[in-house]
């Protein structure tokens, strides 16, 4: 299992994270939630070695992480990144193999070529395998991304797997193909830690959510017990309701729409006689596009 | 042991003697400056010389002669297609790597250091004659040349002043250096009378406008390719300083062929002659 | 398969090229002469007469050690070339576009100005060893300080790293000049030679002290292929699929600007071959380094020695500086890498 002890963490004096605690079990599917700036990022970048806590410290199976082998360690956690700039023309395949480079090679070879052909498959890769990467849009390298850190752990069910963001750039059948292989892992016993921003996603497929917001953990527990208005309101700044879906028992949240009359924010567009537009949020398009494939 | 035996051993000795003689005297020589090229041909051999670098112009049987040399950049397979058996250089001008590589190809190289003065010349010339393994000639050539110097500069013209005099070297507007302390130009414009404008610096510095001014020449000395690289006589009287300055104002602009103003060697006697005609 | 073709091919071409470079030359040497010298020196014979003289000497002595010189610092170049592009993440970053030959001729030419003044007693072999160290050194200090310029928020910036490229190459070009013009000319080569580059002043000596330092890179790179391959899709990721990034990092630079600082102490600065060989080789077999790292060095080897050839026989009897002729092959390829990938360079 993997256990944060109240770690703090500053950047130029600048406090980023503020005694956070938590504990995951395996088989736990964590979101991690909070408006821009909250330090869910950074959360990750420690979860992810990336970044040494300041104080406090981060257990693996009763080990800390910093103390940790780097082949051992690289066996239980894989970190799929929220940008992954690939500057040389390699080919799907060989990005995904290279999830596999920490093992010996050869001993391993058969393992390798199982969790190459498997995690492609399922990230709908196997028809681009040999197109370069430099020639895939930006959702396409973050599936064939996704594949690689799978293939890392494929072998290793008692993993924790951190996804910052692994929705950027998808479209829509993989957000959810995506967070649903997220939450198909952790039923088997992996440990998931995700990052994301639509909020409805998170009430969907995590087990547990955890809302941050400016450095601190605010609420810990299920999406039922944590996605409420009120706590919505607080971390996000913004109106909304939440409903339980009847079909489903999930929360669904509807934020509020927000309307706002250009003229007040444009002085340019304060002529008496010019008509007055109307501006929907994105939130709002997002949510009319949920429902209609969900309801 | 017998009569006929020792005239045997005598009459061999001798041949070996003579053979040796022979196989010391150079008779393929590559030449890789002017003044040796120029040199050698001086001493009579000229018909021994295969190749020569660029600048070995003068005369015109030697002009003739391909160049293996531009710049110190050249090619030691390329030199040795010619299978010279001596190679005569202004010291510097091969790498310890070029003379390693003639030596383990069994060619003779000889360096040639110049030092600019007529003992120097004199000197060089014996060097040279030394090196092709004809010490009589050298001998002979370095006398004439010697006393030849000195009825020259027993004749010299004199002025009511000693003329300053800046010499330039160019190649085009953009590359243009002139000479300081030291340099064989220094020392020939002293030999023939005058007094180099430079005193600050030694060798060749780059050229710029204010030292131009401010040294203030009489008259301005320049190769005569370097004249015309300028764009000939009244395009370099039109580059900025150069009216500024006694030389300028007076137009005293002096070209000389460059070969003979710095081959301080057999041809020396001419040089201060002519460099003297002109400055005086 | 493919890549099976690719190395014999190239192998193949080597050996020819080796050939002719050894059979063509400013001397007419009929190619039954070329044969017989080489077959009689690794001890049979095949067409019977041993003794050709100066020909002979003109084999052994200089075009031997030079192509030989050519094999080696072409392979060097090319190697070294692919492992810094795979560390700076970029295809641009070749050690004479982003100063790194640049501070191995300085040393080079620094240890050469002070020699004498430093060190009165050392031996010629000796001499081309520290010289081949201090110019090793010269590359790696330069190649570090463009690394660590380059890096913005973890990652290589390639218009910070050009620009550090251009400053250092202008810095140490300036004091290169000024170095070659205050010591006394006749030690130091020309700044033609440090600039352009030559193979002209190839010796046994000189390639036998140059041997080790291209060997131990040509075998010990390709030994980090996986981790240079991981250094595409970013450092941080190469220490959490359980490589160590520094290690990976230190050793590539070290054994890169060994090869780089050698070629450079011997034959001086040759550009563009460790940008065009990288780029044909990757377009011929892909980006992996495990291919390209071992198949740059011998394609390296092979082109070097093809310029080389054009470098003594095209202006015969002088020779052109090989760097003209490796710049006229390479900088198209700069440009087209340029105009291709615009977009995706700059960010």
């Amino acid at each position: 299992m993997l256990r944060v002890e109240s770690i703090s963490y500053k950047l130029n004096n600048r406090p980023l994270l503020k005694d956070i605690s938590f504990s995951i079990r395996p088989g736990e599917m964590v979101a991690l939630l909070g408006s821009n700036g909250a330090g869910k990022s950074t959360l990750m970048r420690l979860l992810s070695g990336e970044r040494k806590p300041d104080t406090g410290r981060i257990m693996l199976y009763g080990d800390d992480l910093a103390a940790y082998n780097r082949k051992i360690l690289a066996t239980r956690r894989a970190y799929l990144q929220q940008h992954n700039p690939i500057s040389m023309a390699f080919t799907v395949r060989e990005v995904v193999m290279m999830g596999r480079y920490g093992f010996k090679s050869g001993s391993s070879a058969k393992n390798d070529q199982t969790a190459l052909l498997e995690t492609m498959e399922l990230c709908g890769l196997t028809d681009l395998a040999d197109r370069s990467m430099l020639s895939l849009s930006g959702g396409e390298q973050q599936r064939v991304h996704l594949a690689r850190v799978l293939a890392q752990l494929w072998d290793n069910k008692d993993a924790v797997l951190l996804l910052d963001e692994p929705t950027n750039n998808m479209d829509l059948q993989f957000q959810h193909q995506t967070l649903a292989i997220a939450a198909a892992m952790a039923k088997k016993g992996y440990m998931i830690v995700v990052v994301l921003h639509e909020v409805n996603l998170a009430a969907q497929y995590a087990s547990r959510i955890i809302i941050l917001k400016d450095g601190r953990k605010w609420w810990d527990g299920t999406p039922v017990q944590v996605l409420t208005p009120q706590h919505i309101y607080t971390a996000f700044g913004i109106h909304a309701q939440a409903y339980t879906d009847q079909s489903s028992l999930k929360t669904v949240i509807v934020p509020k729409e927000i309307k706002l009359d250009a003229a007040k924010f444009n002085s340019n567009l304060q002529v008496l006689h010019q008509p007055v537009y109307k501006l929907k949020t994105t939130e709002t398009d997002e949510l009319i596009n949920l429902q209609s494939v969900k309801i | 042991m017998s009569i006929k035996k020792y005239y045997i051993i005598l009459v061999t000795l001798s041949f070996s003697l003579i053979l040796q003689q022979a196989a010391a005297q150079a008779k393929r020589i590559i030449t890789l400056s002017s003044a040796i090229s120029e040199t050698v041909n001086a001493l009579g051999y000229g018909k021994c010389i295969l190749a020569t670098d660029v600048t070995s112009v003068s005369p015109e049987e030697i002009n003739r002669l391909p160049k293996v040399s531009r710049n110190r950049s050249f090619s030691v397979e390329s030199i040795t297609a010619f299978r010279p058996d001596l190679i005569l250089v202004p010291e510097g001008d091969f790498s310890k790597e070029n003379l390693y590589q003639f030596k383990s190809l069994g060619i003779r190289v000889v360096s040639i250091r110049q030092e600019f003065s007529v003992e120097g010349a004199m000197k060089f010339i014996r060097q040279i004659a030394a090196a092709i393994g004809d010490k009589n000639r050298g001998e002979q050539l370095a006398q004439k040349t010697e006393n030849s110097v000195n009825s020259t500069l027993n004749q010299l013209k004199k002025g009511n002043k000693t003329p300053k005099i800046l010499f330039i070297y160019a190649r085009g507007v953009g590359t243009m250096n002139v000479a300081g302390k030291g340099s064989s130009i220094d020392a020939i414009i002293k030999l023939a009378g005058g007094k180099n404008a430079i005193q600050e610096f030694s060798d060749f510095k780059p050229y710029t406008t204010e030292a131009l001014i401010k040294s203030n020449p009489d008259i301005i000395l320049m190769f005569d390719f370097g004249l015309s690289s300028l764009g000939g006589r009244e395009a370099f009287l039109d580059l900025p300083g150069v009216a500024y300055t006694n030389a300028g104002k007076n137009k005293r602009i002096v070209e000389m062929n460059g070969p003979l103003l710095i081959n301080f060697s057999n041809r020396l006697p001419e040089a201060i002659k002519t460099l003297n005609n002109r400055i005086l | 398969m493919k890549r099976t073709v690719i190395y014999t091919c190239l192998s193949t071409g080597l050996l020819v090229s080796i050939c002719f470079s050894l059979a063509l030359g400013a001397m007419r040497i009929p190619l039954k002469e070329v044969i017989d010298t080489l077959t009689h020196t690794v001890g049979f014979t095949v067409f019977g007469g041993t003794d050709h003289g100066i020909n002979e000497g003109v084999i052994m002595m200089i075009r031997l050690p030079r192509t030989l010189m050519g094999v080696l610092v072409g392979a060097a170049l090319g190697i070294s070339g692919a492992a810094i592009q795979g560390i700076f993440r970029n295809p641009l970053a070749e050690p004479s576009l982003v100063g790194i030959s640049a501070g191995a001729s300085l040393m080079a030419v620094l240890i050469i100005a002070f020699e004498t003044l430093l060190f009165s007693s050392l031996s010629q072999v000796m001499g081309y060893y520290l010289l081949a160290f201090g110019a090793f050194a010269g590359a790696g200090f330069t190649a570090m300080l463009v690394y660590n310029l380059s890096k913005v928020n973890g990652q290589a910036n390639v218009s910070t790293m050009l620009l550090a490229g251009i400053a250092i190459n202008a810095m140490a070009g300036a004091l290169t000049g000024l170095v070659t013009y205050l010591a006394d000319e006749q030690k130091l080569r020309s700044i033609t030679f440090w600039m352009m580059g030559s193979l002209g002043g190839a010796t046994w000596q000189n390639v036998s002290c140059l041997f080790p330092f291209v060997l131990i890179p040509v075998i010990g790179l390709p030994f980090l292929s996986r981790g240079l391959n991981l250094f595409a899709i970013g450092e941080s990721q190469v220490e959490l699929i359980g490589l160590n990034p520094n290690r990976i990092k230190i050793l590539v630079v070290v054994l890169a600007t060994m090869a780089v600082g050698a070629s450079v102490a011997v034959s001086g600065i040759i550009g563009f071959i460790g940008l065009l060989i990288p780029h044909l080789t990757r377009l011929l077999g892909g980006v992996d380094h495990r291919f390209v790292l071992p198949v740059s060095a011998l394609m390296g080897a092979l082109v070097l020695t093809l310029a080389d050839m054009v470098s003594r026989l095209i202006v015969q009897p002088i020779e052109l500086p090989i760097g003209v002729v490796t710049a006229l092959m390479g900088t198209p390829i700069f440009l087209y890498i340029l105009i291709k990938d615009k977009k995706k360079l700059v960010n």
